[in-house]
């Protein structure tokens, strides 16, 4: 598959599983092996452990949309920059609402084989996003 | 000077622990987005103290690329960086003073070179946060 299909692929997961929660596009756009790793927060492998994940974070913030604001594809691998934007209306990891919104910016590594996800490594900005919720220790 | 060869130099120089010749493959009104700072880097000296900085905090450290993918003047990388933190890592939220801990992290950017082949604009990606858990630091 050639590396702008595979853009398209990493693009539609963000915008149709993260941003318009269907919940078909996580096993249309995924293998069921997954390897899912946000950078320092986890690994999770499978459908059903990077579902459990996105949805706290979904839970945590219900408005939360990911814009893409560039991506790069070479060979089987896609990398996505982009910004998320939410509001905390839910219990994220143990802290409760603070109803305050964030915008936090990261990339996104992908290993794209028949179509499919197979690999997903996530670095992005969760020291902001600790910061514009308020919930960092001292603040 | 391509996208691939300039980062290839920057790892290269930043592996024997040489700031100035980081700081050579940056254009001199490079502008830098790096997670430590509220403002960007803008400019060769800026862009030369951070990495003196981080040679500080890991006098050790070397840097290994997991990916690099490049599309005409623009590039997309992932480096893992391993060291011992033996001084100060300056966050948004205050300095974390040196642990002897040893650091594996790593590091994802965007970027574009200019017409003569330097770096023109990076924004960089990793998490501060999950770097501070490691070295047994809350934030």
């Amino acid at each position: 598959m050639a590396a702008q299909d595979n853009k398209a692929v990493s693009r539609r997961f963000f915008e149709d599983y993260w941003n318009a929660g269907n919940p078909d596009a996580l096993a249309q756009l995924t293998t069921e092996d997954i390897v899912f790793r946000d950078r320092d927060m986890g690994e999770h492998r499978g459908h059903e452990a990077t579902r459990a994940f996105i949805t706290m974070y979904r839970n945590a913030f219900p408005d939360l949309r990911f814009t893409i604001e560039e991506q790069i594809a070479e060979g089987d691998r896609v990398m996505t920059r982009w910004t998320a934007r939410g509001t905390h209306r839910g219990e994220l990891m143990g802290i409760p609402p603070t109803e305050k919104t964030a915008t936090v910016s990261g990339i996104t590594l992908d290993r794209v084989a028949d179509g499919r996800i197979v690999e997903s490594i996530g670095s992005w900005d969760a020291l902001g996003m600790m910061q514009q919720l308020g919930i960092l220790s001292g603040q | 000077m391509s996208a691939r060869d300039a980062i290839r130099q920057a790892l290269e120089a930043y592996n024997r622990h040489d700031a100035a010749a980081v700081a050579d493959v940056f254009s001199e009104d490079a502008v830098v987005h790096d997670p430590q700072y509220p403002e960007p880097l803008r400019g060769k000296e800026a862009i030369r103290n951070d990495m003196e900085a981080w040679i500080r905090t890991a006098p050790d450290g070397k840097g290994e690329i997991r990916s690099l993918l490049v599309e005409g003047d623009t590039y997309a990388f992932e480096i893992t960086m391993i060291g011992t933190h033996q001084g100060p890592i300056s966050t948004p939220s205050g300095d974390i003073e040196p642990t002897g801990k040893r650091i594996e992290t790593s590091l994802a950017a965007f970027g574009t070179i200019g017409n003569d082949g330097k770096i023109v604009e990076e924004r960089r990606y990793y998490d501060l946060v999950g770097l501070a858990a490691q070295l047994g630091v809350t934030r």
